[in-house]
This record gives C-alpha cells, structure tokens and sequence, in this order.
C-alpha cells in the first residue's frame, strides 16, 4: 500500500524553450505538513498546478492519491483542497450565496458549522459581497470555503502573500485545525519562512526549476551552517572550502556557508590555512537565502560600504 | 445538484445582459410593430406600364423588426462569451471553477446550457410575443407567415455562432497571438454564408455547420486548456 | 475512441477555421496589391490613352454600327442615330444609303415604325424571398376601392404555390390558383412554381394585373376580379422566354396595333397567342432562324414581324461564339439584320435584309501596356493563390449553369484569386511543401499527420503554409544525446529516443525523500 498522497515522477515543464520545472521527483507521505520553498520563479506555482492537472507537463508525470494528476477523476478533485495565491473568488456573490454554492458540490462533506464557527470568528457578515472585502478578509472567506469541505489534502499556493500578521496567524491555525483531523496531508508553497518553520514538518526547496532540497526541516537547519574565518594574511583558498554555497570576504576575514560538511573537515582545514573560526548562528531565511544565491556576495547598489 | 447551482450561477452572471436585451427588444420591436405597412406603388395614381417588383415583394410589420433583433442577437453572443470565457481569464477564477469534483466537459455545456437559455429567455420568448402581436392585431396587413417566426429563430441563432466564435477565441492558446481572433473573423465570414441560401432549411443547415465547426475545437480546446 | 475521434475532429476544424482565415486575408492583400497597381498605373499611363484613330469610312461604320435601326411595316429600314450636341435628344433619320430623311425630336417623328416586344425572361425571384437581416419577404398585390383606399390583400405563397386574400381585418376572403378563384382550399389546384411575373397597372383600372408564367403555363390575374385566366397550357413542353407586344392597356397601348405574346418554347417552334381575336398560332420557324443571334418581335397594324440581328460568320454554339468574339475583337465584323413577316398560317415570309460593318476595337499602345504589366503583376502577386482554386474554377464552370445564384460570389472570389502564372505558383507551393517537410520532422509525432500537412501546404500554398506555422509552431532545443533538433511537443527525441536530460546533480543537494513508511505528524 502506498502511503504517498502525492508523488511526481520526473516531472518536467517547459515554457518555450527554458524549463520552469526540471524532472522534479517528490514524495509527500500522508499525514504530513510539506512546505514548498524557492525564490521568485524557481517553479513552485507550476509544480502545483502541474500536480493538480491544471497544466500539462513536457515529460513525466504527477500522481495524487495514486492517480495520474492529468486526469483526476471529480470524485478525487473533492478531496482535494485548493487555495491559490490572491484568493481569487466570484467578486460578485455574497459570503452566502458563495457558501451555497460550494456547498452543492460536498453535499456529504460539507461543514456547515464549522463554516458558521468561521465567519464568526473572522467577524465577516454573510451578506456581504465577495467585491466589498479587503484582500485579507477574501484569504478568511477563501480559507473557511476551502477548508470547511473537510479536504483530505490541502494544497495553498502561495496563501499569506499580502496577509498582515493577525491573518497569516489564523490561517496557520487553520491548517493545524486540519492537521489535527487523521490522516490530513498539507502542501503549500511559502515565501514567509518563519510561518513554515513553525507548521512544516518537511520542505523541499526548488532553485530554477530544479529540486536541490528534499528533507526534513531539522536536516535543512543542521546541515547549512556559516563560519567566520580569519586569515593571516589576505589571499584566501575559498574554493578550497569543502561544501561551500556562500561566502562573503574583506580582506583577512571570510564568512563562509557550507553544507553537508561535518564540523571536524571545517576545522582541519581551518587548522589547515592557519586560520581562526567561529560557527555564527543562522536563522532559516538567512540558511534558505544563501542555498539558493549565488556563491559569492554582489554588491546590490553602488553606494554599498565594501564587504 | 452541483449542476443545478452551477447553472444557477451561470445564468445569474449572464443575467443583466439577458434583461438588457429583452428591454431593448420589447420597446424597440413594438414600436416598430405597431407601424402600419405600407404599400407604395400607386405613388402618382397614374397607370404604370410595369410595376417594379420592389414595390410587391413587401416585409410585414414584423419583419422590420429583424434587424434590432439580429443586431440583439450578435451582442447577446458577444457579451455571453466574454462573461463566461473572457471573464474569467481577466479576474483569474478559472481555478476557482474548474478545480472541484465536476468535469471540464460538464462545466463547459453548463455554460452552452446557460447561454442556450439565455438567448430563449431574452430574445426568442420576445420575438414569439412579437409574432403573436402581429399574427392577432389589426394593422391593415396580411397576417404574417410562419416563416417569418423561423428566420427570427435563424437571426437569433447567428448570436449563438458569435458566442462559439468568441469563445473559443477567449480559450485558443495559439502559437502566434493573431491567430487567437481568427474565430471571430471567422464568423463574418460564415455570417455572409448562412445567410445568401434562398431556403430557410438550407439558412440552418449552413448555421448548424458553423456551429459545429466552432463547438467542437472550442469543446476540445477547453478540456485540454492550461490555466 | 470517441475522445480521439472528437479530437481529430475538431483539430481538423481548427485548421480549417484557420485556413479559411488565411486565404480571406490572403486575397484581401492581392486584391488591395493589384487595385494600387492600377490606380498607380492608370495615372502614369492615362495622358497617353488617346482615343483610337478611325478613317473616314471607318467613322461612317460606326455611326452605321451605333444607330438604332428601326422597321417600316412594308420592310424598310431607317437608321435613327440621336444627336446631343444641342444638349438636348435630337434624332436623325437616314436610310440604307446614308441619306439623312429626316431631323427632329422624338416625339415628332414622322412615321409610326414597327412596335417592338417587351422580352420576359426567367427570372429567379427566391432570390428576393431569402433570409437578409431585413428578412425575406412577402409577394402583396392589394386592391383598392374608387377612393383608393386599400381593401383588400392577396398574397403568393410560395411554397403553397397559390394567392390567399384578406380582408383588412386579416379574415381570408379566398384562394386564386390555377383553378381560378376559389373560397375552399379543397378546390385550390397550385400553381407550378414560378418562373417570373410581369405586373402592371392598366389605364382603365387602378388595380394590379399580372402575367404569371410557370414552366408549362401561363396565366393573366386580375385581383379585382379575382379571375385568373388561363391564357396557355401545355404540360409537355416548357416555356422559355416571352415577347410581350401591346397587350397591357397602359397609357403606350396603340388601340390600332396588333396585341399578342409570343410565347418561346424549349425545343419547339414558338406559339403566337393573338388577344383580339383569341388564337394560338404555331409557328413554322425554321430551324436556322432559331439558331441565329438576337430575335425581336414586332407587331403593327396589320400584322406581326420577327426580326433577327446576327453574325453570320460566327459559330451558333454559344460557348463557341463567346470565344470567336473575344478572338476577333480587333478584326471587322459584319452584323447582317433580317425582317421577316409571321403570316396568319404562322409561316415566314422574308421581307428585308441589311448588312452592315462595325470597325475593330484598337486600343491604344498605352492601354495595351498597361493590360499587359497589370496582367504581369497579378501573375507575380498571385503566385501565392493556392493551385487548387484552378481545379475549382473548372469544377465551378462545370457547375455554373445549373447553380449559377448561389456560385456567383465564389466564381468571382476564385477569379480574383485565381494564379496565372503555373511556373510561379506551383514553384512556390513546391517550395514551401519542402520548408513544411524541414519544419515537420524535428516535430514530428507521427508520418500520417505530417503527409496531411504536406498535402495541405501543396494545396493552399502560402495559406496553408501559414495555417501550418499557426497551429505547429512548438519550440526546438538539440538533443543532448544525438545532437539533432528536437520538438518539445514529445517528451523524447524522434531521432534516438533519448528523453529530455536531467539536470547535473550538485554535491550541496540535499536530497532525503521520504521512505514509504515515513508518516511524519
């Protein structure tokens, strides 16, 4: 039995002649909350809309409940939660109207109560039109809608983009209230690191289409690590540095991020090049920052104090 | 059920343009109904040697008002296209639709389903009242004949042809950009065929191909279309 | 299957929308290429177009050639030539001879000559009854009492085939058809279906009379009287054309001529139906009078005249005759003219005959070039018109006579279309068949589609060359494998197989999937 509720098979999308996606090959288990990381148009939105058949792949291929994604049966799209980023909705309808709508399609699923519970919470009256709302109100109505269909998967595209604190707080209470329900699987895709930190269990992090990370979060955390060295005279052997993905230098000094290299190889080749070190502490934007940059600190603007 | 809401929430959206029409075709036909035909060819009282067959090949009442009903028509198609196709490639609700446990086809003939009724609604109930009118009331001309209700049946139709046309324009993920409104100056084209037929089956039949040749790739085009 | 069946289909619908498409535009850029070209060329050549320079005898033949020629009723001929340098008519008359007889206005002439039938030919008139945005319409004879007012209405069904009247509170007052005035449908006999109409208002009534004719009838109606007459009936043989000479008595009725139909059969002599008395004479026409050219019918007071005007060198056929024309346009062409007189026995007997000669058409040597370089450049500006519509214009000729209203339009679009230098556009459909093939084959998803393209392009050319581009333009990348270009519309290469390469693996991945029996919460 295959307790993958998704999986991609070499997966592979490209737009004219560049490849958005390239030969992705994910796992999400059942049960699991999967965070799916990568700067602006590394591919995120188009692994889910490939996973969920809303786009047709150049190679490989999607499964969702151990069914190709390019023709997902309605009774599996039911059990599929979406929300995509803008929370884009039937501006003309009201909260109610948009409720009994939704609702004709998960007759037996439906929540009306939790539903109810929601708005209330939210403090949005059903009268209201969907065009009268702000963006976050919408990303709440959006969420209650979504999530009051009892999915057994729920993929969010993006949902906190332009969301205050208060909003991005209730919609990661959301997804724990749906974690909390057995065998409940989340993929979301995320620019705000430190939400994913708090809710994710694993993450991949896909860099110009390719997949370059695919492990739990405390792996992602103990395996990127920054140094500081300092040399004894300036001509530094970087590329000397075993697992280096970032380093920034002036003159003797050098900060140095490094992956999957044990903190002995550090040492030795730090006792190796005469140099002192100090491990510096990251946080998980600073890790996801420097995975995906380039190798070597670019002055962004001309006025910038050297490094 | 889930049918059932989803034509709900088609024909309320296609909804204003269907009462606008209906509007526009209720004041402007009766007034043109209730208009007297005339019969000109005794301008001078005079006898003529030959009386030019353009002065017998006379349109009833009703007749003029082809036109607005033909141009309703055309408009109704446009504006049905662009509510349910265009509209939603604008404000990016095609997921929000089509991402729920109902097929691409199902949906699509939902929205013909919607259009379908909005024509008959709108136009059609209008245009038969019309025909009633001119069928029972006193204006001094021969009862209209029963084609005529068929050609407005023919005119209202070609609406229909536009909202294929433009649809499947709305859906058309052409390689080359101009190529998207090839339907839509497709249908001029067809338009100028439907109607140079003399008989009112062969004004269908060249109508029905028509629909056919834009449904069909516009049915396809939809189920395979990338959002 | 039904699925692949539909997307066959509409797949090939979508190129035909496409196509169709592009062959509008397509003639849309020749025909605006080729009227700029005339206008341009038109201006540059026009001072040059002088009027083509006639001698004198040639002069005297024109006039000869451009006179009305009109008929004593003994046989004589006068020519009446109009003259409007005193910018007003005045007509001239001269005899065989060149003699001027006689100058005046019209109204003043001195003789009565022969009085000429007016021709009825078959008319389409479902062409006035088809769908238009202003709808088809209806055939409404009405009928009025001494105030001229309207009170009465009698319209023609066509597809019944017969009159029903009403009154003006749209009750049906009863049925005109070939049986006559009837107020039973039961008794309706309809009419066969019309071949044309001729109405009129006559001088002693304010109502409408009409000559229906049919294939094998033809009838006169009075709405007034709500009579119809039958006025000729023969099932067996059809109807062709109708002289009408004097028979409406309208205000141009002559009381002294003659009246009468001369009624043309389809491979038969025509019928002579006199009105006072009421007879029909057969007429013993021989046959290489109804072969000859153009026949007029006449009557006076005495009696009637058939005259005909012809070419006697020219072929009978008419195909034939067409193309002898267009062949002899700069060569004399003698016209002979002929009056016979129809006797009371429906034999002819020859009265007069006039031969005469109209000069050759000689266009200048600027309108010639200029025929010619527009020729030349529709020839070049028309290599891109598709050969297939040379193979439809034959199928079209093929198909004129029988369908000519419905095929008019497209006879012309095709003639507009139409290539006229063989060399050019079969050249560039051959090339452009070559670049589909070197376009296809890195894109290939199978031969059967490929050799319908192929076949496409060929056909239609520059448009279906551009209707192929529209519909097949995917990207190409090399293949990492063999090196060849490779369409991404397939997810392997079509010359070895290989799929689309991974991207290089990077020591700093860090790649743990789950196992199976991971579940994480």
């Amino acid at each position: 039995m295959n307790d993958f509720v998704l999986q991609t098979f070499q997966l592979t999308k490209y737009y004219h002649k560049t490849p958005a996606l390239d030969h992705l090959n994910l796992c999400v288990p059942k049960g699991c909350v999967y965070g799916l990381l990568g700067r602006n148009g590394s591919g995120k939105t188009t692994a889910i809309k490939l996973i969920l058949g809303l786009l047709a792949p150049t190679a490989g291929r999607a499964e969702v409940f151990g069914h190709p994604s390019d023709n997902l049966p309605p009774s599996l799209r039911s059990r599929i939660g979406y929300i995509t980023e803008g929370h884009h909705l039937e501006r003309w309808m009201t909260i109610r109207e948009l409720e009994h709508f939704q609702k004709a399609f998960y007759p037996d699923q439906w929540d009306r109560r939790f539903f109810a519970e929601m708005l209330d919470y939210f403090e949005l009256s059903p009268k209201r039109k969907i065009k009268t709302l702000s963006n976050g109100q919408r990303a709440q109505v959006n969420l209650a809608l979504t999530l009051a269909a009892n999915p057994e998967l729920l993929i969010m595209d993006d949902p906190m983009l332009g969301l205050d604190a208060a909003v991005r707080r209730q919609f990661l209470e959301g997804m724990v209230h749906l974690i909390q329900k057995e065998g409940r699987t989340i993929l979301f895709s995320s620019h705000i690191l430190s939400d994913v930190e708090r809710v994710a269990d694993r993450i991949a992090v896909i860099d110009k289409g390719v997949l370059r990370a695919d492990c739990t979060l405390e792996e992602f955390r103990m395996q990127i690590r920054k140094y500081l060295f300092e040399f004894p005279q300036p001509n530094i052997p970087v590329d000397t540095l075993p697992g280096l993905i970032y380093s920034k230098r002036n003159q003797q000094m050098l900060e140095a991020t490094v992956v999957k290299t044990p903190e002995e190889a550090i040492y030795e080749w730090a006792r190796r090049h005469q140099a002192a070190v100090e491990p510096v502490p990251m946080s998980i934007e600073d890790q996801f920052i420097e995975f995906t940059g380039p190798k070597q600190a670019r002055k962004l603007f001309s006025w910038e104090m050297p490094v | 059920m889930k049918y059932l809401a989803l034509l709900r929430k088609e024909i309320r959206e296609c909804l204003p343009w269907v009462l606008l029409a209906a509007g526009i075709l209720f004041i402007f036909g009766f007034q043109i109904v209730i208009q007297p035909t005339t019969f000109p060819y005794y301008p001078d009282d005079e006898a003529k040697e030959e009386i030019d067959p353009f002065y017998l090949f006379r349109w009833s009442s009703l007749s003029g008002a082809g036109s607005i009903l033909l141009f309703l028509s055309l408009c109704l198609g446009a504006a049905f296209s662009i509510r349910q196709f265009w509209f939603p490639s604008f404000t990016r609700t095609w997921t929000f639709l089509l991402h729920r446990n109902i097929t691409r086809t199902a949906v699509f003939f939902v929205k013909i389903t919607a259009a379908v009724l909005g024509f008959a609604l709108s136009l059609l109930s209008l245009w038969t009242l019309l025909f009633l009118y001119s069928v029972f009331a006193v204006d001094y001309s021969p009862p209209p004949m029963p084609h005529v209700w068929l050609e407005g049946l023919f005119l209202i139709s070609q609406g229909l042809v536009v909202y294929f046309a433009s649809s499947l324009s709305s859906v058309l993920t052409a390689k080359w950009y101009t190529t998207r409104l090839f339907p839509v100056i497709f249908v001029f084209m067809s338009l100028y065929f439907c109607f140079y037929p003399k008989t009112p089956a062969l004004n269908f039949l060249c109508t029905g191909l028509s629909m056919l040749i834009l449904a069909l790739p516009l049915w396809q085009e939809f189920r395979n279309r990338q959002f | 299957m039904i699925r692949s069946i539909i997307h066959s289909f509409s797949s090939a619908q979508k190129a035909v929308i496409v196509l169709l498409v592009m062959l509008l535009i397509l003639l849309i850029i020749q025909t605006i290429s080729i009227n700029i070209l005339e206008v341009v060329l038109r201006k540059k050549y026009s001072p040059d177009w002088e009027h083509p320079e006639l001698s004198e005898i040639e002069q005297i033949q024109q006039r000869i050639a451009e006179a009305d020629k009109v008929f004593l009723p003994d046989g004589t001929l006068h020519l009446l030539h109009s003259d409007w340098t005193a910018r007003q008519e005045m007509i001239e008359v001269y005899d065989t001879a060149g003699q001027m007889l006689w100058k005046g206005s019209r109204s003043d002439l001195p003789h009565e000559y022969l009085k000429p039938a007016d021709v009825l030919y078959k008319e389409d008139w479902t062409g006035y009854l088809r769908v238009s945005e202003n709808f088809s319409r209806d055939l409404i004879f009405t009928v009025r009492n001494e105030k001229k007012q309207i009170r009465e209405f009698w319209r023609y069904d066509f597809n019944k085939r017969y009159f029903t009247g009403y009154g003006l509170q749209k009750h049906i007052l009863g049925y005109l058809s070939a049986s006559g005035f009837t107020e039973s449908r039961s008794e309706i006999r309809p009419f066969e279906p019309i071949q044309n109409f001729h109405a009129w208002i006559p001088a002693v009534s304010w109502n409408p009379r009409c000559l229906l004719w049919t294939e094998h009838s033809l009838f006169e109606a009075d709405f007034e009287k709500r009579s119809i007459e039958i006025l000729y009936e023969n099932p067996s043989v059809p109807i062709g054309r109708l002289f009408m000479v004097n028979w409406k008595e309208t205000a141009s009725y002559k009381p002294s001529f003659l009246s009468a139909i001369l009624i043309d059969l389809i491979d038969q002599p025509p019928i002579l139906l006199q009105k006072n008395p009421r007879k029909a004479i057969p007429l013993q026409i021989p046959d290489e009078l109804l072969k000859k050219g153009r026949r007029t019918f006449y009557s006076s007071g005495q009696s009637f005249y058939l005259e005909v005007h012809w070419l006697p060198k020219a072929p009978m056929d008419n195909k034939q005759y067409r193309k002898w024309l267009q062949e002899n346009r700069d060569k004399p062409l003698d016209y002979r003219i002929e009056l016979y007189q129809i006797r009371e026995d429906g034999t002819f007997e020859h009265l007069s005959q006039f031969d005469y000669i109209k000069p050759p058409y000689r266009p200048s040597a600027s309108v010639k070039l200029y025929e010619n370089k527009c020729s030349q450049f529709k020839g070049w500006v028309t290599f891109s018109s598709p050969p297939c519509f040379a193979w439809f214009r034959k199928i079209l000729t093929v198909l004129w006579e029988s369908e000519r209203y419905i095929l008019e339009d497209l006879k012309e679009f095709t003639e507009r279309m139409e290539p006229t230098n063989p060399y050019l556009y079969y050249s560039a459909a051959s090339v452009l068949t070559i670049l589909t093939l070197l376009h296809y084959k890195p894109r290939r998803v199978g031969w059967f589609k490929g050799t319908v393209w192929l076949a496409v392009v060929f056909c239609f050319n520059l448009a279906g060359f551009l209707t192929y581009l529209a519909l097949n333009h995917y990207p190409v990348v090399r293949c990492h494998s063999c090196g060849r270009r490779r369409g991404l519309n397939r997810p392997d290469c079509p010359a070895c197989g290989a799929p689309l390469p991974s991207p290089p693996a990077r020591d700093t991945d860090l790649l743990y999937p789950p196992s199976p029996q991971t579940m994480v919460s």
